[in-house]
C-alpha cells in the first residue's frame, strides 16, 4: 500500500542530491537505518496524510522544493549536542554496567561505596537523558522561532531529525533502564537485607521517570520509531495476551458448558414436566372416577335396602294372599255343607293346618 | 516510554501474577459450578425415572378407577334392576290380593 509512496520518495531522494553541508545528521540518519525511516514515513502518511500532497507539490515544482536555504543552522548544532550527550551517556552506561556486575559478584566486601558510585552515575544518566530531552524540545521552539521562513519539507526535516534524535535516546533509556531494572531484579533475588535502599532506588526512578514519561510520551506521538519499540515490547506483551487469551477461552470453554449443562437440564426438566402433567391428568380422571364411582356405590346400596324392604313387603302381601285365599275359600265350602253354628269352628281347623305351613315359608324365607 | 521501557517485564508480569489467581479462581468456581451441575443433572435424570414410575402407577390406578367406576355402576343398575323386580313383585301381590279380595266378593253379591 505505502511501498509505492515510498519507492517514489525514494527515487526523489536519489535524482535530487540534496545540499549536503547543513544535514549532515540527516543524512547520516537516513542512511543508518533506512527501515526506520521507511516505517517513519509510512506512519507519517497515514497520520497527517499531508505529506502526500506535498511530496506531490514536490513532484509538481520539480527541484525549486529541495532547496531549503533557509533552514537554521541550530538543528545541526543541536543535533552534534545530542549526539555527543548520547555518546557520553552510552559511555556511562557501559560503566555503570561494569559496576552493577561487579557489585552483584558475590562477596564479603563492604560494597556501600559502589552503591554510592552507583547511584551518582544513575542521577548522571538520568540527569544527562533529561538534558538530551530538553534539547530535542528546543528543536520544536526553533521550528516555532522560524515558522515563518520554514517551508512544510522543512518541517518534514525538522520532524524527522526530532524523531531520529528521539529514538536514539529512546533506545539509549531503554538500554539503561533494562540494567537497572535487571539489576534491582539480582538486588531482589540475592539480598533481602536492603530492601529499603532498594525502595528509596524505585522511588527514585519513578520520580524521575514521571518526568521522562511525560515527555516520552509526546515524542512517542512524534516519532514512529517507537512503533518498533511498541512491537518490542508487544512481543511480550503478546505472549501475556495469548496467555490470557488462553485463560480467558478456557473460561469460556467452562462457561459455555455450564450453559450445554443448563439447556440439558432445562429439557430434562421440561420432559418431566410433562410427565407430571400426565399424572396429575391421571389422577384428575381417578378422583373424578372414584367420586362417581362412590356416588352410584351408594345408590346401588339404597337400592339394596329398599330391596330388603321390599322383600318384606313382598312377604308379607304373599301371607296375606294366601289368608285371603283360605278366607276366600272356605266360605263355599261351609256354604254347601253347613250353615250357620260349624262355620268359625271349621273355620279355624282348616286355617290351622296351613298356618303352619305358612309359617314356615317366612322362616326360610328370612 | 522510556520508563515504561524498563517496567514493562515488570508490570505485566506483576499483572499476569495477579490476573492468573483470579483467572484460576474463576476457573476453579467454573469447575465447581460444572461439578453441581452434573450432580443436579443425575439428580433431575433420577427424578425423572421416579417421575416415570409415578406415572406408570398413575396410569395403572387411573385405569382401575375407570373400571372401578364402571363396576360400581353395574352394581348400581344391578340394584336398580333387583328395585325394580321387587317393586313389581309387590305391586304384582297386591294387585292379585286384591283381585282374590274384590272378584269372589263381587261373584258373590252378583
Amino acid at each position: 500500500m505505502f511501498r509505492d509512496r515510498t519507492n517514489l520518495y525514494i527515487s526523489y531522494r536519489r535524482t535530487y542530491p540534496h545540499n549536503t553541508g547543513q544535514f549532515n545528521g540527516n543524512s547520516q540518519l537516513d542512511t543508518t537505518n533506512p527501515n526506520n525511516r521507511f516505517d517513519l514515513l509510512g506512519e507519517e502518511e497515514e497520520a497527517h496524510g499531508l505529506i502526500d500532497s506535498s511530496y506531490h507539490d514536490e513532484a509538481a515544482e520539480n527541484g525549486d522544493a529541495i532547496e531549503m536555504k533557509p533552514l537554521p543552522p541550530k538543528f545541526a548544532d543541536i543535533s552534534s549536542e545530542i549526539e555527543f550527550l548520547l555518546a557520553e551517556i552510552e559511555k556511562e552506561v557501559t560503566r555503570l554496567n561494569y559496576l552493577y556486575k561487579k557489585n552483584l559478584l558475590p562477596g564479603f566486601n563492604d560494597t556501600t561505596e559502589d552503591d554510592e558510585k552507583i547511584d551518582q552515575m544513575n542521577f548522571v544518566i538520568t540527569s544527562s537523558f533529561q538534558k538530551v530531552y530538553n534539547k530535542i524540545k528546543n528543536i520544536d521552539s526553533i521550528k516555532l522561532q522560524y515558522q515563518d521562513v520554514l517551508r512544510p519539507e522543512d518541517n518534514l526535516i525538522c520532524d524527522n531529525l526530532k524523531k531520529n534524535l528521539a529514538a536514539k535516546t529512546q533506545d539509549l533509556s531503554k538500554k539503561f533502564r533494562k540494567l537497572q531494572n535487571n539489576y534491582i531484579k539480582y538486588l531482589k533475588q540475592d539480598d533481602f537485607q536492603a530492601p529499603q535502599k532498594q525502595n528509596v532506588m524505585d522511588e527514585w526512578d519513578d520520580s524521575d521517570a514521571v518526568n521522562i514519561e511525560s515527555y516520552s510520551k509526546q515524542a512517542m506521538q512524534q516519532s514512529s520509531a517507537l512503533l518498533q519499540e511498541q512491537e518490542q515490547t508487544e512481543g511480550i506483551n503478546d505472549q501475556l495476551i495469548q496467555r490470557r487469551e488462553k485463560e480467558i477461552y478456557k473460561i469460556a470453554q467452562g462457561v459455555v458448558e455450564i450453559s450445554t449443562i443448563f439447556k440439558e437440564l432445562e429439557t430434562m426438566v421440561i420432559d418431566q414436566g410433562t410427565i407430571l402433567d400426565r399424572i396429575d391428568y391421571n389422577l384428575e380422571n381417578v378422583v373424578v372416577d372414584l367420586k362417581q364411582s362412590n356416588k352410584e356405590l351408594l345408590k346401588g346400596q339404597k337400592h339394596q335396602k329398599r330391596s330388603t324392604k321390599c322383600k318384606l313387603i313382598l312377604l308379607l302381601t304373599l301371607v296375606t294372599l294366601t289368608l285371603a285365599v283360605i278366607v276366600l275359600m272356605k266360605p263355599r265350602r261351609t256354604d254347601h255343607y253347613y250353615h250357620d253354628t260349624p262355620e268359625p269352628s271349621k273355620d279355624t281347623t282348616p286355617a290351622e293346618e296351613p298356618a303352619p305351613v305358612e309359617v314356615d315359608e317366612p322362616t326360610t324365607k328370612n | 516510554m522510556s520508563s515504561s521501557v524498563p517496567y514493562d517485564p515488570y508490570i505485566p508480569a506483576q499483572g499476569s501474577e495477579a490476573a492468573a489467581p483470579k483467572t484460576q479462581d474463576i476457573q476453579n468456581q467454573i469447575d465447581a459450578t460444572v461439578g453441581i451441575m452434573k450432580d443436579n443433572i443425575n439428580k433431575v435424570a433420577q427424578r425423572g425415572e421416579r417421575l416415570e414410575s409415578i406415572q406408570d402407577k398413575a396410569d395403572s390406578l387411573a385405569v382401575n378407577a375407570q373400571g372401578f367406576r364402571r363396576g360400581a355402576n353395574r352394581v348400581r343398575k344391578q340394584m336398580w334392576w333387583k328395585d325394580m323386580k321387587m317393586r313389581m313383585c309387590i305391586i304384582l301381590g297386591i294387585v292379585i290380593l286384591l283381585i282374590v279380595i274384590i272378584v269372589p266378593i263381587v261373584v258373590h253379591f252378583t
